[in-house]
């Protein structure tokens, strides 16, 4: 197709909309997924929960989901 | 352990979330090859009725396809907020496909749904059909995605247990894409899509004819609907065979399950056509049974046995013992006695660990387990079998009803006849439901058949939730709900709104309602 100032202006709002998704995305993974995924369920305190013994202890170590 | 009721209450909301999920998903798939087909046509032939069926069903297509968007999002945020465990144990393989799935999702399939709304005047047609055409491409991929997921819940491949981090990981990636469950299910749930496309642009179109409006445009769109949807109804019968075979390879118990195989019977086995499946006494009631079929449609075989549930019974309850082999061992290597035989035996044994896992139901001290605590996880392991059995059999019907809607719709479009056969066109319209009540049974008849099994002989699902209160579920679920019921007043509105006005929506004044405005 030739390039016409109506195709340029395509151009450049296709760029945009990619530019702010990734922009936006960004910030998704910086306010939600950004900090370490191990901070509360742990090698040690899933192994704890899995193996533990009695109830009561198991509570200390059930951390809830979503962190 | 996180008390039961708290089990439940996040399987219940993953349940309804998924399932809601899925009225909107089968419509986007089938919907988008339908507009790939439709606009073919208009690009080969130049015909301008081919344009407006893209841009009406297109516009429908929208609308659904951005209620699938809202309703999924929340599903991959509850593996993190309700499943915790889960999200640790397996996150390192789960997690992969469903980030390949958001990011196309994200990036691929919302810029092609913008080009192909407001493209049209803007692009060549050509590259216009292009675009339409990866929609397509897209939108299916990111069902590979998921259903590779999905195919790895109910046969993990390609992965390994690491007692260091209590992990799964990921040891073959080729393996885990490429595994036949994830495969076969995949095929199968697209081509329900197919279907439900096909269903949905075929009843509509009915609706048309029997209201004698827009008739050009009507027939059109039945003809590419009834075509479309013959292919797609044979594929998913054939698929779903083939989905049937590779459990019958990998997921036997559940095979035996839906089919309510209480006892191991001489090959072939005979099908039980209907029955009133009885759990407690583990027997079929007033089953009608036909002989040999069973046996020829599942393992396909004369000599090979479909493996009856008294049998897994037995078979798992020794799973159970190795599981405390298994469990007993995964202590001493976590408490540092970490030699080179325990390693060994660990190993050797590591293939029951979940099974060993399943009596934390009954005891915190797995390797202390009682003879009938043993006995009660053993039965744990066979999933409640009359809801399975009678879904998979809604599921089946809807879908040889469908193939017969879809033949002679397409017989009727092949001879001219389309508009002499008005009993067609009714029936047509009435079985507007049937692609999405088979969906929903055949979701159900997957997921709750591979209970009590989150991933499928490794991790129970009780082990998996995370250990949230049952006031926060009770509100998180309320809150699904309400915003849900909303969602779908919105999308029925809509739907209603625009299939009600059928191609006059486009306002090219070529149409019904425009045509009548117009003369009044």
């Amino acid at each position: 197709m030739n390039r016409t100032p109506r195709h340029d202006t395509f151009r450049r709002e296709i760029l945009l909309i990619l530019v702010l998704k990734i922009g936006l995305i960004y910030g998704l993974w910086y306010a939600f997924f950004s900090q370490p995924i191990d901070r509360e369920l742990t090698g040690e305190s899933v192994g704890a929960y899995f193996l533990t013994l009695p109830d009561h202890e198991s509570s200390k170590t059930n951390p809830k989901g979503g962190r | 352990m996180i008390s039961e009721e708290v089990v439940d209450l996040s399987r219940l909301q993953f349940a309804i979330t998924a399932l809601y999920h899925f009225l909107f998903v089968p419509l986007t798939l089938g919907l988008s090859f339908i507009l790939a087909i439709m606009e073919s046509v208009y690009v080969m032939t130049g015909k301008q009725i081919y344009k407006d069926m893209t841009r009406f069903w297109g516009k429908l297509f929208g609308i659904n396809f951005a209620l699938g968007v809202t309703t999924g999002l929340t599903l991959e945020f509850q593996f993190g907020t309700n499943w915790a465990y889960y999200s640790h144990y397996v996150g390192d393989v789960f997690g992969v496909p469903l980030a390949i799935e958001g990011l196309a999702a994200f990036f691929l399939e919302s810029t092609l749904i913008g080009l192909f709304f407001f493209g049209w005047d803007r692009i060549s047609r050509v590259q216009h059909l292009a675009v339409t055409w990866l929609l397509a491409l897209g939108v299916n991929l990111s069902a590979l995605m998921i259903l590779i997921a999905n195919g790895w819940m109910q046969n993990p491949v390609g992965a390994e247990f690491n007692f260091e981090t209590m992990r799964m990981e990921v040891s073959s990636f080729a393996d885990v894409v490429f595994n036949p469950a994830g495969q076969v299910k995949f095929v199968h749930t697209v081509a329900g899509g197919y279907c439900t496309g096909a269903m949905f642009v075929l009843s509509i179109s009915a609706y048309y004819l029997l209201k004698r409006r827009d008739q050009a445009f009507a027939v059109r769109s039945f003809t590419v609907a009834a075509g479309f949807g013959l292919a797609a109804a044979l594929s998913v019968i054939v698929l779903g065979d083939e989905s049937g075979y590779t459990d019958g390879k990998v997921q036997k118990l559940k095979v035996a399950a839906i089919e309510a195989e209480w006892e191991t019977e001489e090959p072939p086995a005979a099908f039980t056509v209907i029955g009133f499946p009885d759990q407690e006494k583990m027997e079929t009631r007033y089953a009608l049974r036909i002989p040999w079929v069973l046996g020829l449609i599942a393992p396909r075989s004369v000599d090979e046995p479909i493996i009856g549930l008294k049998d897994f019974l037995v078979q798992n309850e020794q799973r159970i013992r190795n599981g405390m082999i298994a469990y007993a061992l995964l202590q001493k290597l976590r408490n540092g006695e970490d030699d080179a035989e325990t390693r060994a035996r660990f190993k050797a044994y590591q293939k029951n660990l979940g099974y060993g896992l399943l009596l934390k139901k009954y005891t915190p001290n797995v390797i202390d387990a009682t003879e009938e605590q043993i006995t009660m996880a053993a039965r744990d392991t066979i999933p409640n079998v009359a809801p399975l059995f009678w879904t998979f059999r809604v599921m089946v019907a809807c879908g040889f009803i469908m193939l017969f809607v879809f033949a002679a719709s397409f017989y009727v479009c092949s001879t001219g006849t389309v508009m002499k056969h008005r009993w067609l066109l009714r029936l047509a319209l009435y079985c507007l439901p049937l692609p999405w009540i088979a969906s929903e049974m055949g979701w159900i008849v997957a997921e709750y058949g591979r209970q009590p099994w989150s991933i499928a002989e490794i991790l129970p699902t009780f082990m998996s939730a995370s250990s949230r209160s049952a006031g926060e579920l009770y509100l998180s679920l309320a809150g699904f709900i309400g915003f849900y019921t909303l969602l779908l007043v919105i999308e029925l509105f809509l739907m209603l709104k625009y299939a009600r006005l059928g191609p006059s929506s486009l306002h090219s004044g070529r149409y019904y309602h425009e045509k009548i405005g117009g003369a009044a």
